[in-house]
């Protein structure tokens, strides 16, 4: 009924179930693909399939890996005793970004959120408590984003760790970089008092 | 469109699109609300880190009737709750009372006695650091009250009897002396000592509850007794997801005898 092809209009609703892609977006980008040349669309359409069929979960760290060891895990220049303990894959990008760690990182894959039926048992805590234990590991930091999911997940992770007897150690949470006391929350400003650093 | 502004505490949130979030709020004067908060999970100066699950904030929003989400205008944090979020027993505690609150009431009902409830027993798990579960149940107590089926924690709900009590009637929702009636189809077991526990913490200001000292087995029973009388009264709650660890986190793992 609406005039486009039903070739056209399958590759429309696919790309329509792309997180941030509404209908239109999907349409012009499937408009835009049919304009592409052929090699162009079977670029797209091989490495789309190579995502899923190469790809892989670290069998150490849960990141994403092209082989059983991510590239972070197997690089023997980097603090092998120090492991930064993310919620999701996605967290380390801005880590990496950032330049300012050089340990290993653990992915929890998700956040304890008992609301959403997200439970302990569906994170990789036992894992991390394995890793720790069996690589000797020297400090956790606890990187879950501040939020009251990030908060709980920390506490309880703090705890399963207590027994290990590794430092463990929050990331600082406050003020960000460029912004204004004036805006800060009364819990922003709370927190960044109580993590103040000497100078 | 009418701006409202009311108090609220966020009773969850959930990530909508690349980034923005839908806060369920109950709140003091209009009940259970949904807002979209559109970049709300950025951390910018207009949404400066407050729409977390647990918080109290004077919020400020759009209504539109017949919308089941509204849209967010602007809010200010009145009480973060820090203590409670940095202890895990604490945070499990207060979870547990809010999904109640969430899965309990329908939207826009409001309901000022149970939204005081909320935020006084926020505030007790907040300053108390012992005994949480004592708070929760006198809040569990008040909410079934403010929902309209309070326990009948008087006498015998069969035959005005003084006790001793024997059994808990889900139908009435109260204590029975008789042992004929442990039969009946609704009838569960309840000791007397449970009974007094609630007895206590039904009249006993919100400060007082932790003051109740009871043993792992009663405090499972009393667990167990409340998660029925609820599932009794609202037959669709077939999961309380907080609910489930609590036991375990309050009193360590149950061990067979």
């Amino acid at each position: 009924m609406s005039g486009i092809p039903p070739t056209l209009q399958t590759l429309a609703d696919q790309l329509a179930k792309l997180p941030g892609i509404g209908k239109k977006s999907a349409q012009r980008m499937a408009i835009h693909i049919l304009k592409q040349s052929t090699d162009q669309a079977n670029l797209l359409a091989q490495a789309i399939l190579d995502v899923k069929a190469k790809l892989q979960l670290c069998s150490s760290c849960f990141n994403i890996s092209e082989g059983e060891r991510c590239a972070i895990c197997s690089d023997t220049r980097r603090d092998q005793q120090m492991i930064c303990v993310v919620e999701q894959a996605t967290d380390i990008l801005p880590l990496e970004k950032s330049q300012a760690f050089s340990g290993l990182y653990h992915v929890l894959g998700g956040v304890l959120a008992p609301l959403d039926r997200q439970n302990e048992s569906d994170l990789h805590i036992e894992e991390l408590v394995h890793r720790i234990r069996r690589d000797q590991v020297r400090e956790v930091i606890i990187a879950t984003n501040p939020t009251s999911e990030g908060e709980t997940t920390a506490l309880l992770v703090a705890q399963r760790l207590k027994p290990t007897g590794v430092k463990v150690t929050r990331i600082a949470r406050g003020v960000p970089v460029g912004s204004e006391l004036e805006f800060a929350d009364e819990a922003t400003l709370t927190r960044a008092l109580q993590g103040r650093g000497e100078l | 469109m009418p701006l409202r502004k009311t108090e609220g505490i966020v009773l969850s949130t959930r990530a909508f699109s690349e980034s923005s979030k839908i806060l369920t709020l109950f709140t003091r004067e209009y009940g259970k609300v949904a807002i979209l908060v559109k970049g709300g999970r950025k951390g910018t100066k207009k949404f400066p880190g407050g729409l977390e699950t647990l918080n109290c904030v004077d919020l400020q929003y759009y209504h539109k009737g017949g919308r089941e989400i509204q849209n967010f205008k602007s809010f200010d944090l009145v009480e973060p709750y820090l203590t409670i979020r940095g202890d895990l027993v604490r945070t499990y505690t207060a979870l547990s009372l809010v999904e109640t609150v969430l899965r309990t009431t329908i939207a826009e009902d409001k309901n000022e006695q149970l939204f005081d409830n909320l935020v006084m027993t926020l505030g007790a798990l907040d300053v108390q650091d012992q005994r949480p579960w004592a708070i929760r149940w006198k809040c569990l107590l008040e909410i079934c009250g403010s929902l309209g089926f309070g326990l009948q924690l008087m006498d015998c709900a069969n035959c005005s009897g003084a006790g001793p009590m024997i059994g808990f009637d889900l139908a009435s929702g109260g204590f029975i002396c008789e042992r004929e009636a442990l039969k009946q189809n609704g009838v569960i077991a309840a000791s007397g000592e449970v009974w007094g526990i609630l007895r206590y913490l039904e009249k006993c200001p919100p400060e007082s509850a932790v003051r109740v000292a009871t043993q792992p087995r009663t405090g499972r029973k009393i667990e167990q007794l409340f998660l029925q009388y609820f599932r009794y009264h609202i037959p669709s709650l077939n999961h309380f997801e907080s609910w489930k660890k609590l036991p375990e986190i309050y009193w360590g793992e149950e061990k067979e005898n």
